[in-house]
């Protein structure tokens, strides 16, 4: 692969050259370029970086003032590709900048702008011709006589049925966003103009999608196609997934991906490799903008991998961070990698994060410890059944809205929570929590005792949203966040598989066995707007009984969501809750479950007439 | 001031047209400059109470063109349509509405300068339904079918062709 080995150590040049490293930089361009010329001797075409080395090496050239040497590097560029508006305005810029001559630098911008008109390889939105432009006409008004060249007037204008020639980009850019990314390439190669257009605008060009991720082959393939053009302006891609097949390639894609112009809105990485400190260096020594405009990073770490340790230095530079994920897989806990901040990192615009953490072993917290300010953290989402990873990300968190858990026993969570000795900080930390979701979250074996001194400890003086999803989760548990949450708690949902004791005839709520009660908690929650209660215990007795109840509410409430659902395959069951909800309760949509038959129908449409439901539907079980 | 003041539209060519406030609004530029010309509703107005009639000169626009605009804003004058400005993806992909489609059934270069009108006169709907149109003439197609599409000479050697096929392999299907 001697190709790509030309390729390679140019960009290790430019990398050293950003880097300050400029003998380095040009030892290095010297030798790719003995390179790319014996591969041109042999091959008799050009290497595609033959041109951008001998212009880097010329940038070195002028950087340590050996203009003679810059200057002729320059041309014998010019001499390889007469038509490379890049090159034209390298040397338009030594001759004006560097040994300023402007009679030489009008001679330059004369052959470009002829260039630029008689052909059409170059493009109006071509970056690097307005520049060209704005600075040659400037020169030309100051020296018309020197001109000597008659200019070139007969640009004819054609008119052909031509899309691409009639509108602006921006409609155009409006239009390919609609079209996916296999015909977006097929549009390259209708025509040069076409061509040219798509591949001169960073906007369009962006939305070429790498469909099955980022590899190195296509990164380079990518490359090769826009870096050549595009030198001026940056090309931000909305989503870029990090992939590798050969390890080995892993590390070289990220090197080239920092080095390149190319930026991603959305990166997802998956790191499946053991050269955290490489990459740690790497990335701190590119400068790379790469991480500037990354809104949302999925990072996936996999087995055998030591790569936790590389999270630091991404963390450090993606200051515009808005999503954060962290997948960690069949990872145990020795041969992770401890996370090691040297400096505390504040993502300030961070606002959703998620652990997935799916492992059986515990990892412990020293390992874990995440230095991280995120005063802005709304949304929290922490999938895990490690005690220290619930720790060390419950116990940053100020602003949270939304926190959502799952797979954590509920059980040893509230015991958590009690763990803190002053819970008054725990109030305060989730002050502002207004949703709060469990989602199947374990049964746990151990033997905590909730007592009623440690729901008077907490609170939730927020909370709207109180969610469980096939969840285990008992009476007990269940009167636990309520007690803490009541105030303003709107929305109560519980689905899937609780283990709630329910009321039914006889049987006493006591503080030390509490039984569930429908009648109780609209009773006692001032705000309750939506229930929802699907559990498969709940048969046609313990609906009726249920029901029974809501006849008894000492006053008039209104819902406006009420589902319910359980074995209750006798429909004829349901007639007891509008019988029951007659003058007690007015529900603007009720939702059941099954199929209703005729008598059913009467009772509801009775109900509604009453004005008791506004609008019934019924889920399927 | 208590009638209606009629609004006239000026084209490019110095054709008039003269419409209803209702249906002028469905560009938001006019609808600005409208709100800026004749402040609220009811509300008492004194500059200008000679002049009855509101010019809204157009230069970017041919009478051909507005004419078949006018055409869209009246038949969608009761149309409120939501703020574009949190468009979601399920209404980009939703198909074109069928009268969208028979009103945009006209030759390209008409179809191009509807799109560039409803672009300068910032009619959201109509250049959304527009894009639509061409992308639709688009999706799918070989090389070779949208030259045949719209009207174009290939201008590749085939070796520049199979050089480009070749640089395009970073985003095949592997």
């Amino acid at each position: 692969m001697k190709k790509d080995q030309i390729f390679e150590i140019y960009i290790d040049a430019i990398t050293a050259f950003e880097a300050g490293l400029v003998s380095a930089s040009q030892y290095l361009l010297e030798d790719t370029l003995a390179l790319a010329e014996k591969y041109y001797s042999e091959t008799l075409v050009y290497h595609h970086c033959h041109i951008s080395i001998l212009e880097n090496l010329a940038k070195v050239y002028i950087f340590i003032k050996n203009h003679e040497i810059a200057l002729e590097i320059l041309h014998r560029a010019r001499k390889i590709d007469p038509t490379n508006m890049r090159i034209l305005y390298k040397l338009f810029m030594f001759h004006t900048q560097t040994l300023p001559d402007e009679k030489l630098a009008l001679k330059i911008y004369l052959i470009a702008s002829d260039l630029y008109n008689s052909s059409s390889i170059f493009d109006i939105n071509n970056e690097i011709y307005k520049l060209f432009c704005n600075k040659g006409e400037l020169i030309k008004n100051k020296r018309k006589s020197y001109l000597m060249i008659e200019e070139n007037s007969q640009v004819t204008e054609i008119k052909p049925q031509n899309l691409v020639k009639q509108l602006p980009i921006e409609i155009l850019a409006e239009i390919f966003k609609k079209l996916d990314s296999s015909t977006l390439i097929n549009l390259l190669l209708v025509c040069k103009h076409w061509r040219t257009t798509i591949l001169g605008s960073p906007q369009i060009v962006g939305m070429f999608n790498f469909k099955k991720g980022l590899t190195y082959k296509s990164l380079v393939a990518y490359l090769r196609l826009f870096d050549q053009r595009i030198y001026t302006s940056e090309i931000i891609i909305d989503q870029l997934t990090l992939i590798s097949n050969k390890d080995s390639l892993e590390f070289d894609t990220f090197k080239l991906l920092l080095s390149s112009k190319l930026q991603t809105r959305t990166l997802t990485y998956k790191i499946s490799n053991d050269f955290q400190n490489q990459l740690t260096k790497m990335i701190k020594l590119s400068k790379s903008h790469l991480f500037n405009n990354i809104e949302n990073l999925n990072f996936l770490i996999s087995s055998k991998s030591t790569a936790l340790g590389v999270l630091p230095a991404f963390l450090q530079f993606t200051t515009n961070l808005r999503k954060l994920s962290i997948k960690l897989e069949n990872i145990n806990s020795r041969n992770i990698t401890p996370i090691i901040f040297r400096n505390k990192v504040t993502l300030k615009k961070l606002e959703e994060l998620e652990i997935q953490c799916k492992t059986f072993d515990y990892i412990s917290k020293t390992k874990l410890h995440l230095f991280l300010d995120m005063p802005n953290l709304q949304s929290l989402v922490i999938d895990t059944i490690s005690f220290s990873i619930i720790d060390s990300f419950l116990s940053n968190v100020k602003e949270l809205k939304s926190l959502k858990i799952l797979r954590y026993p509920i059980r040893e969570l509230i015991n958590v929570f009690d763990l803190d000795e002053n819970c008054k900080r725990i109030t305060e930390k989730f002050s502002k929590l207004e949703k709060l979701e469990f989602s199947n979250n374990d049964y746990h074996g151990g033997n905590y005792s909730i007592t009623e001194e440690m729901s008077n400890r907490i609170e939730f003086k927020s909370l709207k949203t109180l969610s469980f999803q096939k969840t285990f989760v008992n009476t007990k548990e269940l009167t636990y966040f309520l007690e803490c949450s009541q105030n303003q708690l709107e929305n109560l949902f519980i689905e899937g598989r609780p283990s709630l004791r329910y009321e039914v005839n006889g049987v006493e709520h006591s503080i030390s066995n509490p039984t569930f009660s429908l009648k109780r908690i609209i009773e006692t929650i001032p705000h309750i707007k939506s229930i929802k209660l699907c559990d498969n215990k709940i048969n046609p007795r313990i609906f009726s009984s249920m029901m029974f109840e809501i006849a008894t509410l000492s006053k008039h409430y209104h819902l406006k969501y009420f589902e319910i659902a359980g074995e209750v395959s006798d429909v004829q069951t349901y007639t007891i809750l509008f019988l029951s909800i007659k003058d007690k309760l007015s529900i603007d949509h009720l939702r059941l479950s099954g199929r209703p038959n005729e008598q059913l129908k009467l009772f509801i449409d009775i109900a509604i007439a009453n004005g008791d439901v506004k609008r019934v539907d019924f889920s399927r079980l | 001031m208590t009638a209606e003041r009629s609004i006239v539209i000026i084209t490019s060519d110095n054709d008039r047209f003269n419409v209803e406030r209702k249906v002028a609004e469905k560009s938001l530029l006019i609808k600005n400059m409208l709100k800026n010309l004749l402040p609220a509703d009811g509300e008492e107005e004194s500059d200008d109470e000679d002049q009855d009639v509101i010019e809204v000169p157009t230069q970017n626009v041919r009478s051909a063109v507005m004419k078949n605009i006018l055409e869209w804003c009246e038949h969608y004058k009761n149309t409120d349509f939501p703020d574009d400005d949190q468009e979601d993806d399920s209404k980009k992909s939703a198909p074109i509405d069928p009268w969208d489609k028979n009103f945009l059934n006209v030759d390209q270069e008409m179809l191009y300068e509807i799109i560039l009108a409803a672009n300068y006169l910032n009619i959201k709907p109509l250049l959304n339904a527009g894009c639509k149109i061409v992308a639709e003439m688009i999706r799918g197609k070989s090389p070779e079918e949208i030259r045949k599409t719209f009207n174009i000479v290939n201008d590749f050697t085939p070796e520049e062709e199979a050089a480009i096929r070749r640089e395009n392999e970073w985003a095949e299907d592997r």
